[in-house]
């Protein structure tokens, strides 16, 4: 009987130490699987300053967080893959750094690592206003969240990243 | 049918409560602009009165002033005609008057009668005259109409600080716009080419607003009255009364007003023929004269927002006796002076009380973080320490319109000083959730005042003594509103009370320690001192007295006396309010107060009680029974009660109390009372325990707040 407590008690300590990692990890799990649908829509706030893009980028998710966090690779995503359309308020239409609508799948390997958590895209891309979402900018839709959040990506750095990895070709190759 | 209709009740309230639907919820306050002219009289008291109510002008902090060097315009009104009153009627005498009461009667009669035939043409032609002054009065209206259209020229001009040669910049623009601009404006002009600060100014353009008061003739309160009176004696002229004037509440000055908001309407297309036709600077050097030709016939359009009438006064109370009883300090202010000072007020201090018509004069703000929750406003737009914010999530419903549904609510604890130019980093003001669900970034937020009083609702559930128990009403105020410390934040001063019914409860003996006294002639009232006499009786003291039982342990037939009646508890409370977590959805609230406890025996279960006086019997007088069978101590009490916070308005308590009871006394000559030991008290009514106790009731409670 005593052998039984003693595992049990164990085992409830495993688990208390060990639930707060596994809870971490369905968050991660669910935001990579967010991710991976790559819902989000991006438009142009602004002129950026040199060699950005100022956008802002509409990420869903059920859990908030989950959307703040993915806003950032939704934006590079975006950059690369499918630009965005102006305003009125003199922000140009833009188009994507790669017109290979195939690119992603023909580098997978290079794109998963580059979208991995904490990967490469960090490099290029940063919140505005603190990560602060605007009034507005946090919208419910049915059972998930809309969170828009506007950010900085340097797409001169990431065109040239991206051209030395032989990922995309430079804007002279083509002459 | 009556649990149907209150559910859909409360359901439709508890929806209108909770949401509010909109086509596309507005997220942002910018600051609006606000620009004031007056319409008046041409006498030399009405331009004073403007005079006054320039200098007093002054706007909220949210609000930014703009001035426009444009005249005011005058414009009398049409004089006023004299208005035609008719008298009452003689009284017709009844049967038993006299022949010459009847004669009397016949004469006023026939006079009445006569001057009536007169002033029905009077009337006729007042009538007329007011017709005509109607015509004038519709004219006066388009004159103003036509007035208030032509202010938004020179506000136009303001915002592009337009010289006399017609040169115009948006250096106005640029200023209001660097001081409207909060973190999130600077942070995106930081990441961006092109300067977001300057393009903010047009958007605070379309925030203007022009506010017209106009004016109407001064009044003396003391021509208001003597046109009472005029009125009163031609209608009792007949009726054969001493004629009374008015009483003059009040003497000194009013006059009426009408307040219109208007909007300038700044859209697209007003701009592009603005930019087209009407700009001007030094670089524009072809056609300057066309322009500005264009610009002395340029108007620009404005929308209605709201229309209201009041009336500002200077006045003291007007009749003599006030003036004879009060206090030397208090001085009775001149006519001139009263005259002099009409029109010291602010009409335009309480401008954001119209923010549920006019939507832009709003404070809105969102979420920056959570927790604690604070926010990118502060002192530059006025907010208040205390006061209670809503906090709303935006929902998109199956039709795409946005709702806004309220999720929590928080009070402001620290309000950032933001005054001055924001740089990307300013100050937040902080607020503390008393309630909802978790609070995130990006939440709207929204000033929605309340929750000052509180009012508890509840019965006791566990009680050792029913006497602490039973219905509980508790009033609580929030004084924390005026605190500007943490502690005294949540202080609340109040009235709490219990009470309850007792039926059929055993008394056992109970008595009062000293004999009871009472006047002899209170208990017989039917005799005089001669009567007394008579019997041998000699009044030389009036009163009288017995060592009386208030109640025996058992009653005539021989079984335990009972006795019904209601007890209570009432007592000033002192407390604060304690929130838990981040959300503060849980609460505890301590209290202290002190007060009066009370038993009230109904007379009915009352002892005969009486005295013997030779032959007669002299019972205790019947008005003082009542008295007689109410006891009362003082009280001591500690409760601490535990709520939830279900909405900003309802709140579930759970609250156990400490109440300590001294000695009872009786209210008629508060002598104490005692139970004789072992006689049968009910201690479940605390009837065993008249020298003191101390009880443990704990309630359950719905908390209202206002």
């Amino acid at each position: 009987m005593n052998i039984l407590n003693k595992y049990i008690s164990i085992s409830l300590l495993v688990s208390l130490c060990i639930s707060p990692m596994l809870l971490s990890a369905q968050a991660k799990r669910k935001a990579n699987k967010d991710t991976q649908a790559w819902r989000y829509e991006i438009e142009g706030v602004s002129q950026g300053s040199q060699g950005t893009y100022l956008i802002k980028v509409w990420s869903y998710s059920k859990k908030p967080k989950v959307a703040i966090e993915q806003s950032k690779k939704n934006a590079v995503h975006g950059i690369i893959f499918r630009g965005y359309e102006g305003n009125k308020k003199g922000v140009q239409n833009q188009r994507p750094l790669t017109r290979n609508s195939n690119l992603e799948q023909e580098k997978e390997a290079f794109f998963k690592d580059f979208f991995a958590t904490g990967g490469k895209y960090m490099k290029f891309v940063s919140l505005t206003n603190d990560g602060a979402v605007a009034a507005g900018d946090r919208i419910k839709v049915g059972k998930e969240y809309k969170i828009g959040l506007i950010v900085s990506v340097r797409k001169d750095a990431l065109r040239k990243d991206l051209e030395q990895a032989g990922i995309i070709k430079g804007l002279n190759s083509g002459f | 049918m009556k649990v149907k209709f209150f559910v859909s009740f409360l359901t439709i309230i508890l929806a209108i409560s909770r949401f509010s639907a909109q086509e596309k919820v507005e997220t942002t306050y910018l600051r609006p602009s606000i620009t004031t002219f007056y319409v008046s009289p041409s006498s030399s008291s009405a331009k004073n009165v403007v005079s006054n109510l320039t200098a007093n002008n002054s706007l909220e902090a949210r609000f930014d002033k703009h001035t426009v060097g444009f005249d005011n315009l005058t414009l009398d009104y049409p004089a006023k005609n004299k208005k035609v009153y008719f008298p009452a009627p003689p009284k017709k005498p009844d049967s038993t008057a006299t022949t010459r009461e009847r004669k009397k009667y016949k004469l006023a009669y026939a006079a009445y009668a006569s001057e009536k035939v007169e002033l029905t043409k009077m009337q006729k032609a007042y009538k007329e005259a007011e017709e005509k002054r109607g015509e004038l009065l519709k004219e006066r209206l388009i004159m103003v109409n036509n007035y208030i259209q032509s202010t938004s020229k020179p506000v136009v001009a303001r915002w592009f600080s337009r010289d006399s040669l017609g040169n115009m910049n948006i250096h106005l623009w640029e200023e209001r716009a660097h001081y409207s601009a909060n973190d999130e404006h600077v942070n995106q002009s930081l990441n961006s080419s092109v300067s977001r600060i300057s393009t903010l100014g047009e958007d605070l353009m379309k925030k203007s607003y022009i506010v017209v008061y106009d004016l109407g003739d001064i009044e003396s309160y003391e021509d208001i009255y003597n046109e009472k009176d005029r009125a009163k004696k031609i209608k009792e002229k007949y009726l054969n009364i001493e004629f009374k004037p008015v009483k003059r509440e009040k003497e000194g000055f009013r006059v009426s007003y009408i307040r219109y908001i208007y909007k300038l309407n700044f859209d697209e297309n007003v701009s592009n023929v603005f930019y087209e036709k009407y700009w001007l600077d030094e670089s524009v050097t072809t056609n300057r004269e066309e322009i500005k030709n264009h610009w002395e016939t340029a108007s620009f359009p404005l929308i209605k927002q709201h229309v209201y009438s009041g009336l500002i006064e200077q006045s003291q109370p007007g009749f003599e006796e006030y003036w004879a009883g009060v206090k030397t300090s208090k001085k009775r202010r001149s006519k001139e002076d009263l005259l002099n000072s009409l029109g010291n007020n602010n009409l335009n201090g309480s401008l954001s009380a119209l923010k549920k018509v006019i939507e832009d004069f709003q404070l809105k703000t969102s979420v920056f973080k959570a927790y604690p929750i604070t926010a990118k406003i502060g002192s530059k737009e006025g907010i208040k320490l205390n006061h209670r914010w809503f906090i709303y999530e935006i929902h998109l419903d199956d039709e795409g319109h946005q709702i806004m549904k309220r999720t929590g609510w928080a009070r402001a604890t620290s309000i950032g000083d933001n005054k001055g130019i924001a740089t990307g980093k300013s100050p937040t003001s902080i607020f503390r959730q008393a309630g909802g669900k978790e609070a995130y970034s990006g939440m709207l937020m929204q000033p929605k005042p309340g929750g000052a009083a509180s009012f508890n609702f509840g019965y006791g559930l566990v009680s050792s003594d029913q006497s602490t128990a039973g219905f509980i009403f508790d009033m609580d105020f929030r004084i924390g509103n005026l605190a500007k410390g943490d502690f005294g934040r949540g202080l609340y001063i109040g009235l709490a009370t219990t009470s309850n019914f007792f039926r059929n409860i055993n008394t056992g003996e109970i008595k009062t320690i000293e004999p009871i006294e009472w006047d002899i002639y209170d208990s017989i009232p039917q005799l005089d001192s001669v009567s007394l006499d008579t019997i041998g009786y000699t009044p030389d003291t009036a009163s009288y007295s017995i060592n009386a039982n208030l109640f025996d342990e058992t009653d005539s037939t021989g079984a335990a006396t009972t006795a019904n009646g209601n007890s209570s508890v009432v007592y000033l409370s002192f407390g604060r309010e304690f929130l838990l977590g981040n959300r503060g959805k849980y609460f505890i609230h301590p209290k202290f107060g002190i007060g009066i406890a009370t038993y009230k025996f109904n007379i009915g279960d009352a002892n005969h009680l009486y005295a013997t006086m030779d032959s007669l019997q002299v019972d205790f007088p019947a008005k003082d029974l009542s008295s007689l069978y109410t006891y009362r101590t003082s009280v001591r009490v500690f409760s601490l009660s535990m709520g939830v916070h279900l909405t900003p308005m309802f709140s579930l308590i759970l609250k156990g109390s400490i109440v300590n009871r001294a000695q009872f006394s009786a209210v008629y000559n508060s002598n104490n009372v005692i139970n004789t030991p072992n006689t049968g008290a009910s201690s479940s009514w605390g009837i065993d325990k008249l020298k003191g106790n101390t009880t443990f009731p704990i309630f359950a409670a719905l908390r209202i707040n206002f």
